[in-house]
Order: C-alpha cells, then sequence, then structure tokens
C-alpha cells in the first residue's frame, strides 16, 4: 500500500466513523424534532433550554458531584491497593492482583442489577437479612446518591489500580530506598516521597475515572428505577424513549455530556504527560525491599477479600438467588426452582438477543482490530503524510461517551437502511472501541525492534512477507488481547446500544434491562447471568489461546 | 572492480547533516571498517548501503549494479547484501533453524537444500545442536552467532556488521573479534564492519575509515592510522597519545624536521603532510609506548604511578610538559622520583590541527 494513497483510504473513513455521529448529534441538539419528520426544522430552542434551564443544571450538577465522588473514592482505593500490592509484603500477591482486577472482565450493568437486588430499600436481600437480624428499616438504599457513588467506585477502582500501579512500578526503587537511608519511617517515605512521586498519575486516574463516571448510563439506571438522582446519560436515554419522545432535547443533553468528556479528558491527557516525567525505569534486576505489614497483614488481606465480595461474589449470589430460588423463600435456605430460566432459555427473544451479542461480539473487535492496526502501522511504520491527522480522529472517540455516540449514530443513520440492523450497533462499537484497539496495535508495534524487520527484508523477503512472517507474527499475542478486550467491551455495552436498538437487533444487555423495565428482576437476572458466561467463555478462550502463544515468547 | 564503491553519499535530515558527502571503495574480500565516535554518521553510512536508510544525494554500487542514485533506490531485499545488527535481531518467535533458514525459504530453495545448508551453516559458526532452540533461550553470543548464520547463508555480495560485538562482555567480544575474523577470512566475503571501538577496528580490519561529524577523517591501514594521524581528531581518537604544541626549528626535507617543546626539549619529528615551515606552531604526537628511561635523556620528575599488571602507566613532568609514557611493568619506578627519559625520534610526529 502506498504512503500517499493510504491516508486519503483511511481519513474518510475514520472521519465517517468517528466525526460524522458527533457532528450529527450537534446538528439533532438544534432541530426541532427526528429528521423523519418532514417539519423539523431548525431550531434554538432544545439547546437554550438544556444548557440555560434549572432542570437540566441541577441534572448537571449531581451528575459532575456523583462523578466526582466517584473519581475521588476509586482513585483512594486505587492508590491504597496499588501500594499493597507493589510495595509490602502482601501474601499471594498474583492472586490478590487478580481479585483486583478481576471486575473489568464483569459487566457493570449486570452488576448494578445484583445490587439492585441485594440493596433495593424494601426487599432488598441484604435488608431483608438485616430485618430478620432485628433490624428496623433497611440498613443500605441502593436508589440514593451515595448508593450510586459506591456501586460505580466498585467497578471503577481496577481503571485507578492499574494507572497507579504503573507508576508506582516504573519509579526508580532508590527514591524510597534514599529517603530510607535518610531515616524516613515507612510512614514518612510514603507521605514525602512515594504519594509525591505517583501524584500526577493519581490525578490522571482521578480524570480517567471521573469521565468513565460522568458518562455511565446503566448503574444510575437501574438502581435508581424512579429516577430521583438526575444523572445526564440516564436523561439522554429518557428524552429519546419515553413519553413524550423528545430526541432534539436528548441530543442536547449529550452535547453537554461531551463537553463534560471532552474537559476531563483534557485533563486527564496533561496529568498523564506530567505522570510521565517521572517515570525514572532502567532495567534494573533488583526490587526495594518489601515493607512488612505485620499485624496489618490481616487487615489487608480482608481488604481486598471485601472488594472481592463486593464487586463479585455477593453480587453473583444475588443473581444466582434471583435466577432460581422460588420467589418469597428463605434466603438463607431457599427452595430452588427452574421456572425462571427454563422459561428464558425457551423463549425466543433470548436466542435471538443471544445471537444478535455474539454477532456484535464477534464482528465489532476483528473488524476493530484489524483497523486499529492499519492506523498504527500507517501512522507508526510507514510514518504517511497526516499520520498525526490520523492519530487525533482514532483516538478522539476516547472522549465520548457510549451513551452520546449512540444519539449521535442515531442521527447519522436513521434514514438508512442500516438503522435497526446489527451493523448500526457495529457501527457505533467500533467507533467507541477504536481507540483501544489503535494504543494497543500501536505499543505492539512500537515494542517490536525495527532490526526485526530490517533483518527479514535483509534475507530477501519483500514488505509483504515481512509483515505476515515477522510483525504481525510478534505483535499476535498484543492483537489478540486487544481482540478480547474489544469482545467483552462489546458483549457488555448497553449505553449506545439501548439507544439504537429494534426488534432485529436487541442484545442481551438490552433484553435485560427490558426486563428490569417490566419489573421482572428474576428474567433480568437469568439473562445478566446469560451475558456474563459469555464474557467467561470469552476471556477463557483467550487466556487459553495466549498461553500456547505466549511460550513460545517468554 | 570494486566490490562496493561509495560516490559523495550525503544525508540529511532536516537541517543536520549526518553524512556528508562521503566517497570510499571496498575491493573483492576486503575488510573495512567504519570507526568513529556515536553521532558521526559511521551507522547511517551502513544503514544507506544495505537500503535501509535513503540517500540525500550520492551513488553507491554494489559490484557492477547501481543501487542508489538521484533518490532512486533499489529496495534492500533485492540488493543482495546482508547484516549482523547490534541487537542480533534474533527473531524470536523462530527457532535456530528457522532463523537460518529464513533467507532461503525466502527465496523459495527445496527442503532439502534449505535442511543441509543451514546444517553446514550452523556448524561454520558452532552452533551444531542448537537448531531447535528458540533465539531467547540463548545466551548473547550464541545469539550473534545466529544472527551471523543467518546473514552468510544468503551469500550476499556484500556483509555488513552494525557493531555486533558492543552487547558482549569483554572476554567474549575479544574472542568473537577473532572468530569473526576467520569467518570472514574463509568465505571471502567483502565486509564493511561498524564499530566505535579502535581496537576492535585495528586487530580485525584491512583499511579502517575515520569519520567524524558525517565526513571521513582519514582512511589506511591500521598502522598508517596509527603512526600517522591525518588530524589532531585521528591522533586523540585513535590510542592514547600525547599531543603537545611545540615550534618547528629546523625543516630537513623528505618530511623531517625539527621541533621544540616547551623551553629547550628539541625532538627530531616526521610529518605525513607538507606545508610546515620554520617558526611554525605544530601539534606534535607522542605514543606513550615510544617514551623509554634512558640515562642519556632529559631530566623529567614522576608525578603518577599507576600499576596495570602488564605495565604501568606513568605520568612526568619536565618544565612546563606533561608526559604520559607507559614503561615495562618490570621497572621500579615511584611517584616524585627524578628520572631521565628518552623519545624514540622515528614516533614523534607533527600534526595538522584539522
Amino acid at each position: 500500500m502506498n504512503r500517499v494513497l493510504l491516508p486519503w483510504l483511511l481519513l474518510p473513513l475514520l472521519t465517517l466513523l468517528v466525526v460524522v455521529p458527533v457532528g450529527f448529534m450537534f446538528l439533532g441538539a438544534f432541530m426541532s424534532g427526528a429528521l423523519v419528520d418532514p417539519e423539523a426544522h431548525l431550531t434554538w430552542e432544545k439547546v437554550a433550554a438544556v444548557y440555560t434551564t434549572l432542570p437540566y443544571l441541577r441534572t448537571l450538577a449531581s451528575t459532575l458531584v456523583i462523578a466526582g465522588f466517584v473519581a475521588v473514592a476509586a482513585a483512594v482505593s486505587g492508590v491504597i491497593l496499588a501500594w499493597l500490592i507493589s510495595r509490602t509484603d502482601l501474601p499471594a500477591k498474583a492472586t490478590m492482583e487478580t481479585c483486583i482486577i478481576a471486575p473489568l472482565f464483569l459487566s457493570p450493568f449486570v452488576g448494578a442489577i445484583a445490587w439492585l437486588v441485594l440493596g433495593s430499600p424494601k426487599a432488598g436481600l441484604l435488608n431483608v437479612i438485616a430485618a430478620t437480624l432485628g433490624a428496623s428499616g433497611p440498613v443500605i438504599n441502593v436508589a440514593t446518591p451515595a448508593g450510586i457513588v459506591l456501586i460505580m467506585a466498585l467497578y471503577y477502582v481496577p481503571y485507578a489500580y492499574l494507572t497507579v500501579a504503573a507508576a508506582l512500578r516504573n519509579m526508580d526503587p532508590a527514591l524510597e530506598e534514599a529517603a530510607y537511608l535518610n531515616g524516613s519511617g515507612v510512614f514518612g517515605t510514603l507521605l514525602r516521597v512515594t504519594l509525591p512521586a505517583v501524584r500526577p498519575s493519581l490525578i490522571s486516574a482521578f480524570f480517567f475515572v471521573f469521565v468513565l463516571a460522568a458518562g455511565t448510563f446503566a448503574i444510575p439506571a437501574v438502581l435508581d428505577r424512579s429516577s430521583q438522582v438526575r444523572f445526564l446519560a440516564v436523561d439522554v436515554f429518557q428524552a429519546s424513549a419515553t413519553y413524550p419522545i423528545d430526541y432534539g432535547t436528548s441530543a442536547a443533553i449529550g452535547t453537554l455530556l461531551f463537553w463534560i468528556s471532552l474537559v476531563g479528558v483534557a485533563a486527564y491527557r496533561f496529568a498523564a504527560m506530567a505522570a510521565r516525567r517521572f517515570v525514572t525505569v532502567t532495567a534494573r534486576g533488583f526490587r526495594i525491599r518489601p515493607v512488612r505489614l505485620r499485624a496489618w497483614r490481616l487487615p489487608a488481606v480482608g481488604l481486598i477479600a471485601a472488594y472481592l465480595a463486593l464487586a463479585i461474589v455477593l453480587p453473583y449470589l444475588a443473581l444466582l438467588y434471583s435466577a432460581f430460588a422460588r420467589p418469597g423463600s428463605s434466603i438463607l435456605a431457599p427452595e430452588l426452582t427452574l421456572a425462571t430460566a427454563r422459561a428464558v432459555s425457551t423463549s425466543r427473544e433470548v436466542a435471538g438477543a443471544t445471537w444478535n451479542t455474539l454477532l456484535v461480539g464477534i464482528i465489532t473487535p476483528t473488524l476493530c482490530v484489524l483497523l486499529g492496526l492499519v492506523v498504527a502501522y500507517a501512522v507508526r511504520r510507514m510514518r504517511v503524510r497526516g499520520a498525526g491527522a490520523l492519530d487525533f480522529i482514532t483516538m478522539f472517540s476516547i472522549a465520548v461517551p457510549g451513551i452520546v455516540f449512540g444519539t449521535g449514530v442515531f442521527w447519522t443513520y436513521v434514514l438508512t437502511p442500516v438503522y435497526g440492523t446489527v451493523w448500526v450497533l457495529v457501527l457505533a462499537f467500533l467507533a467507541a472501541y477504536l481507540p483501544f484497539a489503535y494504543r494497543i496495535s500501536d505499543t505492539a508495534l512500537l515494542q517490536i525492534d525495527r532490526a526485526l524487520e530490517e533483518a527479514s527484508a535483509l534475507c530477501g523477503a519483500s514488505h509483504l512477507r515481512t509483515l505476515s512472517r515477522i510483525t504481525l507474527r510478534l505483535a499476535r499475542p498484543a492483537l489478540l488481547s486487544a481482540w478480547i478486550m474489544v469482545f467483552i467491551f462489546a458483549v457488555r455495552e448497553i449505553s449506545a446500544a439501548v439507544l439504537l436498538t429494534s426488534s432485529d437487533n436487541i442484545v442481551l444487555s438490552v433484553l435485560s434491562y427490558n426486563y428490569l423495565d417490566y419489573g421482572d428482576v428474576p428474567k433480568a437476572a437469568v439473562v445478566g447471568l446469560l451475558q456474563t458466561a459469555l464474557l467467561a467463555v470469552g476471556v477463557i478462550a483467550g487466556r487459553a489461546i495466549f498461553r500456547v502463544k505466549l511460550s513460545r515468547q517468554m | 572492480m570494486n566490490a562496493l564503491e561509495i560516490r559523495d553519499l550525503m544525508v540529511r535530515y532536516g537541517d543536520v547533516l549526518a553524512v556528508d558527502r562521503v566517497s570510499f571503495a571496498a575491493s573483492e574480500g576486503e575488510f573495512v571498517s567504519l570507526l568513529g565516535p556515536s553521532g558521526c554518521g559511521k551507522t547511517t553510512t551502513l544503514r544507506c548501503i544495505a537500503g535501509l536508510e535513503s540517500a540525500s544525494s550520492g551513488e553507491i554500487r554494489i559490484g557492477a549494479t547501481t543501487v542508489a542514485r538521484d533518490g532512486h533506490e533499489t529496495p534492500p531485499e533485492q540488493r543482495g547484501v546482508n547484516m549482523v545488527f547490534q541487537s542480533y535481531a534474533v527473531w524470536p518467535h523462530m527457532t535456530v533453524f528457522e532463523n537460518v533458514a529464513y533467507g532461503l525459504r525466502t527465496r523459495g530453495d527445496s527442503k532439502a537444500e534449505i535442511a543441509r545448508r543451514v546444517a553446514e551453516t550452523l556448524q561454520l559458526v558452532g552452533l551444531s545442536g542448537f537448531a531447535e532452540r528458540y533465539g531467547t533461550e540463548l545466551s548473547g553470543g550464541q545469539q550473534q552467532r545466529v544472527a551471523v548464520a543467518r546473514a552468510v547463508i544468503t551469500e550476499p555480495h556484500l556483509l555488513l556488521f552494525d557493531e555486533p560485538l558492543s552487547n558482549l562482555d569483554a572476554g567474549l567480544r575479544e574472542r568473537m573479534r577473532f572468530e569473526l575474523l576467520a569467518l570472514q577470512r574463509r568465505l571471502g566475503r567483502t565486509s564493511i564492519y561498524v564499530t566505535h571501538d579502535q581496537q576492535e577496528a585495528m586487530a580485525m580490519s584491512d583499511r579502517i575509515i575515520l569519520m567524524d561529524h558525517g565526513r571521513i577523517v582519514q582512511q589506511g591501514a591500521p598502522r598508517d592510522l596509527y603512526e600517522r594521524p591525518a588530524n589532531l581528531f585521528a591522533a586523540s581518537f585513535i590510542g592514547n597519545a600525547n599531543l603537545l604544541t611545540g615550534q618547528v626549528t629546523a625543516a630537513h626535507g623528505e618530511g623531517r624536521f625539527t621541533v621544540r617543546l616547551g623551553d629547550d626539549l628539541e625532538l627530531s619529528a616526521l610529518a605525513a603532510r607538507p606545508g610546515w615551515t620554520p617558526d611554525s606552531q605544530a601539534l606534535v604526537c607522542i605514543r606513550p609506548e615510544n617514551i623509554s628511561l634512558d640515562s642519556a635523556g632529559f631530566a623529567a620528575t614522576t608525578t603518577r604511578v599507576s600499576y596495570l599488571g602488564a605495565m604501568q602507566s606513568c605520568e612526568f613532568a619536565a618544565g612546563p610538559l606533561t608526559l604520559r609514557a607507559d614503561l615495562p611493568a618490570r621497572t621500579r619506578i615511584t611517584a616524585g622520583e627524578h628520572v631521565r627519559l628518552h623519545i624514540d625520534p622515528a614516533s614523534v610526529v607533527l600534526v595538522p590541527e584539522t
């Protein structure tokens, strides 16, 4: 492929995929009705209402406050966990770390359903158990701002953990050793050397989680069924899905959310850039002497165990209870029934949704990794003209929350035959997840020593042979992990899917949400479990494939 | 016909001239080193020969074929050259056999032929029995041999080496020097060898091309470079010479002169280039191994003695002059001692500044 021709092919494609939907959303915000409506005309009304009137501004404020608390909670937990894993003599560190990042592989939406089952004020299992133990009134209520913050933080801790842990790993151990030799104790070193050195990464973790949280649809939508707690992403959906349907206002709220994300991502990138200055690692064999936790070992293990219990164990027990226990039976010794499971497994709707989920879950990562790799190769290896623009557009959608993309893709494709098919979901997901596939491919290419490719050329191999025999072979483990990552995203995605749903392209997450909307929690739980099973199969299969390839790599 | 001929090669990165009008040739079977400090343009020159880097202008001919001229470049895979990389670039996802067989497979040799040639080549580099190992399971020295085997098996017109020994530890490095040279002599392939290690270049090369700031400073046999450095840079980069400023007092013809160092030390000296006239300033290069103790010599005071086992490196003050000398280890000498020194007149060379 030609250095000049390739950008002319990629730029329009990426623009169509990423920029056009956002543009159409802005257009939609200035329309009085949907594009199908022949009487729709341009108007300031919706944007003016959303940007200046009280109900929307109140929603904006509550979104910002909730996202801020979530980000603080996740960042603080992240730094504690990261310090425990990377600096102390915590036992079974590998297992502990797996526990901390395991929630990444699960769906926050399914987790939210589980917490609804556990912690709704009246029927919540935890509250029922507490009542039988003699508590008066609910002990936990997830349908409150505090509950929403808690559950969101639970699922966003791994992101903060990974950011801070990377910074701690890359820090020169001599910095801390020097502090010890200068008379600082464990605590003094932590406070005066370690934390200041990882501060930029802590700030970047804060903004990363902030952007994620501000754009979250599933958790507030599920936990607060009566919408007492206002949240922008939920309003985007409700304006376009509940009576009176108002696509214009939905798009206008979407633009508001877009600006928040944009500012958040800008702050994140700034902090991440500052964090890079603190990377002082050289390839040295030794590691800092771990801090002895002594009596604190047990509480530390307990903390991680508690996290695992809250994020995974309790939720899945609740889902299993909800799915297989006869309604009204005792919580601790429930009577089992397969009625719900049977109803779900024979439902044509569920079969269709499973099929659609699989379809989207296989097509999206495949196209996504392919496109990400081509862009990365063009930018990194071929140094094509317009490489900067390609990089910018490809990374752009990291600043666009899923629900905003959903809105944009809706406005873009509503008049085309693609609308209502699984392809419109693929289009939305592809754009949303391209930055991840691109980043991983880019890093993979970056890590392949150019000499490995040059040696192939000097052995007489053509460009194409070098690409297939050397470059792609060496990048394969990274590309596979990118594929699995996007697979997970695509299977569990709900916020864009819920806006683009139709009877033909309904996926498991949306189906589960619909059941929840009809008040059928058991069915929602079964479908949630089904979706989790799908994710697990994907991850486990991927890991098995990895291991085979990696043993040769290492 | 020359195996390699480079004419007026220039490589420009933006405003930086990485390679500046470099011209040289290598005859069939010759071992030529490109020597110089980092950033002198030696690696860029090598990569231009390989086709991994584009020349801004100039011409490169390999045998009878012009591979680069006026922006027209033959891609590396069609140049019939092969290279041993500094990082070895042994493909980690392939076995030793697959690494070495790669070039033959690429050109589509038969399976039997490949098996025979690979076995032969692995034997040549001393890696028989390692064929099924993966590249990353080998030590640095073994990876180096894989890289060499992979490069020689395609029977290239030119063998290129990009600082191949710089990642090995000192002992192994010295052994590999002789092994590589023996291999090159046996195969008779024209070799271009890039290094920043002057000892390596001296030990291995038929001819050294000394580079600095993108230009060729001097080229010639190792002995020429050492004994007749062309300028200050050549004298200081190769060997650890005493470089002193002196005054030419008399010209005797045929490149023989008398110079005065310091207040009253008169020495006879040789000059590779003409152009010195009496009373002109000159840089005088004296190798430390050419200074010895001699009761008939000039007076000096010992200021420092470093015992190095094989010899001792000493420093002397003679009036305003400071001289470094390598003396035999058995000589008993201590700091502060007054001695008399002799400088071998055949080894005193006048060197131009540039």
